[in-house]
């Protein structure tokens, strides 16, 4: 399989992601594609920057270490946080990389970074990996690209089409789906005859993009309301079992519909998890954050591999950036971009693993260090998307999709 | 404004005006610019008028200079309601379209131009439009904040002051947060220290600079070095925006140390940290005064004001959100810091800028009373791009969330319908709406630059949100105010095309849409089937 691998390598990405582009031949190529068997993806995304030396890189007895115990994982010799202890029992199944390097440590750039592969820079648009996820495939009726509880990242150079579909609470109904006092059907005919007598008219007269895209968005937005593919976002229709399984958070509800959302053929979903900004009382609130994300994220693990799912979902988390090994006086942790971890399952990922390390308090990485883009280039590759993919700026200047890196091909 | 007997230069006169009366004759006599067939092709500029303005001749110069035609002149409608939404933020009244067209007098654009700008609508609005200009990109823009700045710069507009005294206003805030006052631009961008986020936004909204890549290397394209970025950011190098304790509550306050210098980052400073060499404050483009200012940012300020980029950025600014596009595109990119190699339309309208003590009013009447502003949106498919980037065509442009939010309670009547308590659900809805639309309109984050036709989660408010919705069957709204003052149907129908697109029913259209009510044996119901199809439509969502 390793040959074939490299095989694929030397013949070029860009060839293999031509003819994955169309439908009629991924399935084919899936079974001579290993590295491609991810259809899906689910972005956990904690907001803020979590800990993690409280989460995933513990250093207990370290000067850096605070107060948290390491527990013993289903991975023999790693350990995680004691909070975590759920996930600590499902480590076999994923990949776990501790050496995660970056350099931006403001928020909005992070994240920017961290969905996107690209610092912020004037003029480039590059596209978060959810838009380009989105328009490699998406079907049906539903957006491509759902955040949840999440503000998501822009398009970019992909246009509103792939633009996130954001959910703000996913036990709520989502908002304005339909009217708040139900039409009949005949009047909804009649309202949507109209509009397209009255946009055409218009659009003879001014044939131009915002009429254009606008017409699109609403030709969209009608299809949705009228398919029963909205039911999805309907978390009443599971058995209350599984919904307490996933726990009783935002977050939790929202690994749910995220795990719904895939089965009706979303192919990217983004679930925040918000609060880790912890510059002040780090570990009682990173202690509060550990619950619904142990829960709902071994809820989704399993919930996934029981429906036959997580072999071709592949599973991130992640978030802002790591923070810093050194405690502040007001017990908090701040910034520090320069190492965290990110976790990978599912899609085709070699799980049952840890990549890379840092040292003994935490301050540099000592193994294997991953940057941003080969990070991108990995789950890229994971999704059947080539990294090296080039496309034109509005402005017309060429931007890859990813800003370099490689492919880590351990975690493959 | 500051000097109202200023003379304009003269004015060509439009093209075409209609001399018709009522609302009633409206449809009868619909121009020509209403036919829903697409003209023929661009026409030749208008003819030339007795005395040159140089305006008018720069302009035309830059039509030749991108090799194309203008298209007609705008009708009264089609300029009326752009110059609504334009200057005051909303469509334009029905009783303003009927005596407006109605209106023989030659000056008649000038004469509405002039009574907007002196209004509280048009100072509510620019003071939006500012108020979004000046903290786009803030760190923090948090509602105080913002409403504290809006409050200001409205005042600011009633009371005409030049952008000149603004913009040092501005930069030399002091103090905290008053309710209503200047010093939001400084706390938005500067709070927690981050002196680079404040530099790059002060040279991008006052300079049209793009300045914001040189504070971690040298621009690629060569127009800036990591250096002058610090030495811009050294004038801000003794003041803090910061929260302190005023009275047991955290006030936002601009406090300026006797003492305090600008270090250069280096390779292994962690991201905020400057442990480099000192900068002293200098910048390039700045037109720093002989008399340095007691502080450094009173010196900055002199120096930003006295820049001929400041006029310019100014102007394309204005340009830009009254045309849709900059004469430079991005209105704030004006290249680097030569700043003598711009279209001479651009230095033109600089230079009268500062010949008119950089008064905004006096600015925005310019442009909307030109040519270029005043062109048909309609035009041959062909070339129809070309156009529209040199100003020979209008653009068609989205609403903001603001103008669409005051355009949809006009149109729907929801804005002034009687009875005290439904008011007060407006009042208090309103202000649930405009977070609402704010939120789904606005968030830069969802768009994109060459794709503004929206995205779902508009088109699904549009569509199912609460203001589309019971707008159209509001038991005191316009549209019933429309079935009862009217019985004849076609009546109707003209009442609501003026009420909501501000013209009159094409002749072609209307059998069409007369059929529909027909086979509804006209209830109530068919007819608001119709304004909802009209408030989502382009043609009301759109400045065209």
């Amino acid at each position: 399989m390793l040959t074939t691998r490299r095989r694929m390598l030397q013949l070029g990405l860009t060839a293999l992601a031509g003819t994955l582009a169309s439908p009629s031949v991924r399935a084919e190529r899936a079974s001579t594609a290993p590295r491609a068997r991810a259809r899906a993806c689910i972005l956990l995304f904690m907001h803020g920057g979590a800990s993690q030396l409280d989460t995933f890189d513990p250093k207990p007895g370290r000067p850096t270490g605070g107060p948290f115990a390491a527990i013993r994982t289903a991975l023999p010799g790693v350990r995680v946080s004691e909070h975590l202890p759920q996930l600590a029992r499902r480590l076999d199944q994923v990949a776990l990389v501790r050496s995660l390097h970056a350099r931006e440590g403001n928020h909005d750039r992070a994240r920017h970074l961290m969905h996107t592969g690209y610092p912020p820079q004037g003029g480039a648009q590059p596209p978060a990996l959810g838009a380009w996820v989105a328009e490699a495939h998406a079907r049906g009726p539903l957006p491509g690209y759902v955040a949840i509880d999440a503000p998501g990242q822009g398009p970019g150079l992909l246009g509103a089409a792939r633009a996130p579909f954001v959910i703000r609470n996913p036990t709520r109904p989502v908002r304005n789906l339909a009217p708040r006092r139900a039409l009949s059907p005949a009047r909804r005919d009649d309202r949507t005859a109209l509009w397209r007598t009255l946009q055409d008219d218009f659009e003879d007269r001014h044939p131009a993009e915002p009429v254009t895209g606008h017409r699109d968005v609403v030709e969209q937005a009608l299809t949705m309301m009228a398919s029963s593919a909205t039911d999805a976002f309907d978390l009443q229709a599971e058995p209350a079992a599984l919904r307490e399984r996933y726990g009783d958070s935002s977050f939790g509800q929202g690994c749910l519909m995220a795990r719904r959302l895939v089965e009706a053929g979303v192919p990217f979903v983004e679930v925040g998890l918000k609060g880790w900004d912890t510059h002040a009382d780090n570990f009682e609130r990173v202690k509060q954050l550990s619950g619904p994300l142990d829960t709902g994220m071994s809820a989704l693990l399993d919930d996934l591999s029981a429906r036959g799912l997580l072999d071709e979902t592949l599973v991130v988390w992640m978030g802002d950036f790591g923070r810093t090994p050194r405690i502040n006086a007001r017990g908090g942790r701040d910034h520090y971009p320069a190492c965290s971890s990110v976790v990978l399952a599912g899609g085709g990922i070699a799980g049952g693993q840890v990549l890379g390390a840092t040292d003994a308090d935490g301050v540099e990485i000592v193994d294997d260090p991953v940057t941003v883009p080969d990070l991108m280039c990995t789950l890229a590759t994971a999704l059947g998307l080539d990294p090296t993919d080039t496309r034109m700026s509005p402005a017309g200047r060429p931007i890859s999709m990813v800003d370099g890196g490689r492919v880590v091909e351990a975690l493959i | 404004m500051r000097d109202p007997s200023a003379a304009l230069p003269p004015r060509r006169a439009p093209a075409r005006r209609l001399a018709c009366g009522v609302l009633g004759a409206l449809a009868a006599c619909s121009p020509p610019g209403f036919d829903p067939t697409p003209p023929p092709g661009p026409e030749p500029a208008l003819a030339p008028a007795e005395a040159v303005d140089p305006l008018e001749a720069a302009i035309e110069a830059h039509w030749q200079a991108a090799g194309v035609l203008p298209t007609t002149p705008a009708d009264d409608a089609e300029f009326l309601r752009r110059a609504s939404l334009d200057l005051v933020g909303r469509i334009p009244t029905p009783d303003e379209v009927s005596r407006f067209v109605a209106d023989p007098r030659p000056d008649k654009r000038a004469a509405v131009v002039d009574a907007w700008l002196a209004g509280d609508e048009f100072a509510e609005h620019w003071g939006d439009v500012l108020t979004d200009t000046l903290l786009d990109g803030a760190v923090d823009d948090r509602p105080r904040l913002r409403d504290g700045l809006h409050t200001w710069l409205r005042e600011q507009l009633t009371q005409g002051r030049g952008w000149d005294e603004v913009t040092t206003a501005l930069l030399t805030a002091e103090g905290e947060l008053p309710p209503a006052g200047p010093s939001g631009f400084l706390l938005a961008h500067g709070r927690q220290n981050r002196v680079e986020a404040l530099t790059g936004q002060t040279a991008r909204v006052f300079l049209g600079l793009q300045l914001q890549c040189a504070q971690c290397h040298d621009d690629p394209d060569e127009r800036f070095t990591q250096a002058q970025f610090y030495g811009l950011a050294a004038y801000y190098a003794r003041t803090r925006a910061r929260f302190t304790k005023l009275d047991g509550e955290r006030v936002p306050r601009i406090v300026d140390k006797p003492r305090g210098e600008m270090r250069m980052p280096t390779e292994l400073d962690a991201p905020g940290d400057r442990t480099g060499p000192r900068v002293d404050p200098a910048f390039p483009a700045l037109a720093l005064p002989t008399d340095p200012g007691e502080t450094r940012r009173q010196t900055l300020a002199a120096g930003v004001i006295g820049s001929p980029l400041f006029a310019k950025a100014a102007a394309n600014h204005a340009w830009a959100r009254l045309l849709g596009r900059g004469i430079v595109e991005p209105w704030d990119d004006l290249g680097g810091l030569a700043g003598d190699d711009h279209p001479p339309l651009l230095e033109h309208l600089a230079t009268e800028l500062r010949a008119h003590d950089h008064d905004l009013r006096w600015l925005l009447r310019r442009i909307t009373l030109s040519s270029a502003y005043q062109r048909s949106s309609r035009g041959a498919p062909e070339g129809a791009e070309a156009r529209r980037d040199a100003f020979a065509q209008a653009a068609v442009r989205p609403m903001t969330s603001t103008q669409l939010l005051r355009s949809m309670l006009l149109a729907t009547g929801l804005h002034d319908v009687q009875g005290r308590a439904f008011r007060r659900e407006v009042d208090t809805r309103r202000q649930r709406l405009r977070r609402e639309y704010a939120q789904v309109f606005d968030d830069d984050e969802m768009a994109s630059a060459d794709d503004q036709g929206g995205n779902v989660p508009q088109a699904l408010l549009l569509l199912n949100g609460e203001l589309t919705n019971q707008g159209v069957a509001a038991d005191r709204g316009a549209l019933t105010a429309i079935l009862r003052e009217h019985d004849d149907p076609d009546a109707r129908l003209d009442a609501l095309f003026i009420r909501l697109y501000g013209r009159p029913l094409a002749p072609a259209r209307r059998s069409e849409l007369r059929a529909f009510l027909d086979q509804r044996d006209h209830r109530p119901a068919a007819y608001a089937d119709l304004m909802h199809a009209m408030l989502v439509s382009s043609e009301f969502l759109t400045l065209h």
